[in-house]
């Protein structure tokens, strides 16, 4: 419960960073006043035909000159009229609209063994499985607007799915970070809509304030894997799913000197709104946003300082990243939705589960470079390395109550309980039997609850033009990384269907892209991954499993946007 | 042995690769920079300008029409493939261009 002394505390501050961008605000429209000059001339023109007029009137000027003037009057009227159309469009029409559509075409193939359930133990057969053309389209919609010179909005809406295949959200405790960015259904989603207010307390010290659904999906180095430019604020390594947050910006170019230097404070929250459902049923039984879920999730809260700099005649122009990701309370899962897993959440005492609310906190330190152009050779290259320290403080335990079932014993783990229940009697032993397959306690990167793990990822690339003597050269690129065990990305929105940055082991990718003109790319291309220990999709939950997968990903894709 | 022999041979077609593309390196905004860069400047007596002035089918048609003659002609100072290095740097770049997204990115 928050006092409401804090409270009227975070207004008046919320109030006082109001003031000071009002305060600061220099507000220009782009308005008629940068075509008034050209209708002032107009008038000036028009001005001077008067007087050529008048002195026809005066001269007599010959019939062909007259028929001239009045030629030119015309046309000079007419230019008028479609002038006054152009400013009135300009006012108007502030919403700039751009499209992509993509048509994307995956071959997969996987190596290795399923492991017993929550276990480091393989199941006895190695298996083979290939998946053949699985085509997906995806369309965004880029919305954008320079509302005016100190104010600018920027969004994306982003369709994707595969062909005529209809998909809802699986797991929807984490689903706030990719929602957008894995095949779904129809439904136009909104990637990111964020509004950036630029404003200056001192001439040194240039800000920008932004707010909304923040750009954080695209993480460099996808720029080059996508030819276009910059497209998130963050390296993928670093940071690479959807957040709605805010976030202040500090441009130190004027103080330093150095092009496109700045520092970033950005803080993003995943909020449970207590009010759960999972395709269409309702899953918590609290009524109403203002009622406390005991059993949801607690906010997740992200918190990110960057500073990055445009370094000029290094490397051939050098774009370097500092970031630090903070996450100050892991909250505990909510898995309400899994259906065998469900029953610990039914509130009938006999399955429960147990834990603090926070599973501990996390720090994620990255350093990242990019490098366009490499001393003017038509080379690109990117390095990022990433380390990540966890701090424990508790695990979610899923419980069972011998007391329930009339048995005098204390609560003991779910999955221990036909082994240590068996010889009670064989009333339960089905279902006991059964929870052999509850799952180990879930703590923040371990299994029970206190130790701590630090891991690291290397990311390493580059790309290349091919020395063909075409307009649109072919460009070949190459990206290399390893993630150690508890290496954990906060990655599920990358672009590629495999996630590779989210693997703990090694990942190679090879992509050929052919420009066929500004508007129009193919590219095609070939990921193969091998993983030591489970992928780190499912969020910062639990110890890691050995596992033997080896997974590749050949696929073809078409792009055009405009 | 048979790791390192291929990556070995990859690495020499890499490096390779680089050499040739050194020689063909476009280079239109070192050419814009410079050449450009050389009257038009911040506070100089000639305005500066950024790509994104125009739109890319306004860059296509100041191109075509010639249409720095009418202030200067610049024929003399850029050879044909610069004129059209400069051209493609300016209309990459121009206003109806793929913009950088970031937070606090101007």
């Amino acid at each position: 419960m928050q006092h409401p002394s804090k409270i009227f505390f975070f207004g008046i501050m919320i109030l006082l960073c109001v003031f000071e961008l009002v305060a600061f605000a220099k507000e220009r429209y782009v308005t008629p006043d940068e075509i008034m000059p050209i209708l002032d001339e107009i008038d000036r023109l028009n001005k001077r035909l008067d007087e050529l007029d008048q002195q026809q009137q005066s001269e007599k000027l010959s019939e062909k000159d007259q028929q001239l003037i009045d030629f030119l009057k015309q046309d000079m009227e007419e230019l008028t009229e479609i002038l006054e159309r152009v400013e009135t469009k300009s006012i108007v029409d502030r919403l700039e609209i751009g499209a992509e559509i993509r048509t994307r075409i995956d071959w997969y193939e996987f190596w290795g063994h399923d492991n017993v359930p929550f276990t480091n133990t393989p199941q006895d057969e190695k298996l083979h499985e290939r998946i053949h053309m699985q085509p997906s389209n995806r369309f965004r919609l880029n919305l954008r607007a320079q509302i005016s010179d100190n104010l600018k909005f920027t969004s994306r809406l982003t369709m994707l799915r595969h062909w005529s295949d209809d998909d809802y959200s699986v797991y929807p405790d984490v689903n706030f970070l990719n929602s957008t960015r894995v095949p779904g259904n129809l439904n136009l989603k909104v990637e990111r809509a964020y509004v950036d207010y630029f404003f200056e307390p001192h001439e040194y010290f240039p800000m920008a304030f932004t707010f909304g659904r923040l750009p954080s999906t695209d993480g460099l180095p996808t720029d080059l894997r996508e030819n276009t430019p910059r497209k998130s604020t963050y390296p993928a390594i670093a940071y690479n799913v959807e957040s709605d947050g805010i976030g202040m910006s500090l441009d130190l170019e004027p103080l330093t000197h150095i092009p496109k230097t700045a520092a970033r404070f950005i803080g993003a929250i995943r909020y449970d709104d207590h009010e759960k459902y999972f395709m269409g049923k309702k899953l918590s039984g609290k009524k109403g946003v203002y009622r406390v879920d005991e059993q949801g999730m607690d906010p997740v809260y992200f918190l990110v300082f960057q500073l990055e700099s445009h370094i000029p005649d290094f490397f051939g122009g050098l774009l370097a990243i500092m970031n630090v990701l903070y996450i100050p309370q892991a909250p505990r899962p909510d898995f309400r939705y899994n259906e065998s897993l469900a029953p610990f959440y039914a509130d009938d005492g006999l399955l429960f589960t147990q834990g603090e609310d926070s599973l501990g906190y996390l720090t994620k330190y990255t350093l990242f470079l990019e490098s366009k152009k490499f001393f003017g050779f038509n080379f690109d290259w990117f390095a990022g390395l990433s380390y990540m320290k966890t701090h424990a403080k508790s695990a979610t335990e899923f419980m069972l109550d011998p007391g329930a079932l009339g048995l005098p014993l204390d609560p003991l783990p779910a999955r221990d309980a036909y082994d240590l229940l068996k010889n009670y009697g064989a009333n339960y032993a089905a279902q006991l039997k059964a929870l052999e397959n509850a799952p180990t306690p879930i703590g923040l990167l371990n299994n029970d609850g206190k130790s701590d793990h630090d891991a690291h990822c290397i990311h390493i690339g580059g790309r290349i033009d091919l020395p063909l003597s075409m307009k649109q050269c072919p460009k070949f690129g190459v990206e290399y990384n390893h993630g150690s065990k508890y290496w954990s990305n906060f990655g599920e929105a990358s672009e590629d269907p495999l996630h590779k940055l989210a693997t703990r082991g090694e990942s190679w990718d090879f992509y050929l892209l052919q420009p066929i003109s500004r508007f129009f790319l193919f590219r095609i291309g070939h990921t193969v991954t091998r993983h030591d220990y489970d992928q780190n999709l499912s969020f910062y939950y639990g110890e890691p499993l050995a596992i033997d997968h080896k997974i590749t990903n050949t696929y073809l894709l078409m792009d055009a946007k405009f | 042995m048979k790791q390192t022999l291929q990556m070995l041979v990859f690495g020499s077609l890499c490096f390779m690769l680089l050499w040739v593309s050194h020689s063909m390196a476009s280079d239109g905004r070192n050419i814009y920079l410079n050449k450009c860069g050389s009257c038009h400047q911040e506070g100089g007596d000639v305005e500066a300008f950024a790509p994104s002035k125009y739109a890319s089918t306004q860059w296509r048609r100041f191109f075509r029409r010639n249409k720095h003659r009418r202030k200067k002609d610049i024929s003399e100072l850029f050879t044909k493939e610069e004129l059209e290095q400069v051209k493609t740097y300016l209309i990459r770049h121009a206003a109806d261009s793929d913009q950088p997204e970031a937070v606090g990115l101007k």
